[in-house]
């Protein structure tokens, strides 16, 4: 899995690709906590180079997002494509997070 | 009717996972490979699960084989994947559906894996026999 962190006018961009599974997904984790420590507000997450994506991952997306809502800040998804999409609408993630097509969309662009 | 069927044992630890994979990609007939994503997570949730759970105090293995049947007579192709470890009885299939609550406040972090299982796989059986737990999990291919 790889993570490039882009700042943005108006937030964060966070484009994960490859596998979250089991053994890569303590590593977002890692990386989204810390943009919430740095005090970003808007955090969008842009999956659509993620290939893959297990329960281990979406509990480090949902450790992420509990902490970023505890401190007044967003998490934002985009990008969905394929079983990562999947797997967002079979877990009810799809409902519980705000999901756009694009990252310019996400950032309101 | 045709019958492919391949077997190995590993132990029962998390570095193991894109291994454990790797040998299944193996075992997938070469026009199956779309069924690779589905695979792999209910592979990756059942081999966690015995990593996490069936050892608590020792070490152990955990045995995978799949089994590609192929009956063109009944036109039925299936694709089955089978673990077997040798730690605590446990049926994973009893356990509760997590709460799928909207609510980022509200809704629970673990419990999805085996649900992924039950949902992507058009089958799955659990059997305690000879002292050792095994998952079946199968998928039609169309």
């Amino acid at each position: 899995m790889k993570i490039v962190t882009d700042k943005r006018d108006n937030g964060i961009l966070l484009e994960v690709s490859g596998r979250m599974d089991a053994v890569t997904s303590s590593e977002f984790e890692k990386a989204a906590l810390n943009v919430i420590n740095d005090g970003e507000k808007m955090i969008v997450v842009d999956l659509s180079d993620l290939e893959y994506i297990s329960s281990a991952g979406l509990r480090s997306i949902l450790v992420s997002a509990k902490k970023q809502k505890s401190v007044g800040g967003v998490m934002q998804f985009c990008g969905l494509t394929g079983m990562v999409e999947e797997v967002f609408s079979v877990s009810g993630l799809i409902n519980m997070f705000k999901v756009s097509s694009t990252v310019d969309e996400a950032f309101g662009v | 009717m045709t019958e492919k069927i391949s077997c190995l044992r590993f132990p029962a630890v998390l570095d193991k996972l894109t291994e454990v994979q790797n040998f299944v990609h193996k075992s997938t007939p070469a026009d199956c490979k779309k069924l690779n994503s589905k695979l792999d997570l209910v592979l990756e949730e059942l081999f966690v699960n015995v990593v996490n759970y069936a050892y608590p105090d020792t070490k152990g293995d955990v045995e995978i084989a799949c089994v590609f049947k192929n009956d063109p007579e009944r036109k039925m192709r299936q694709f089955s994947l089978f673990l077997r470890d040798w730690g605590l009885p446990f049926n994973p299939l009893d356990q509760a559906l997590p709460p799928l609550d909207d609510d980022l406040d509200d809704r629970q972090i673990g419990g999805l894996g085996i649900f992924f299982v039950t949902q992507m796989a058009d089958k799955c059986t659990y059997n305690r026999q000879n002292d050792t737990n095994e998952i079946r999990v199968d998928f039609n291919i169309d």
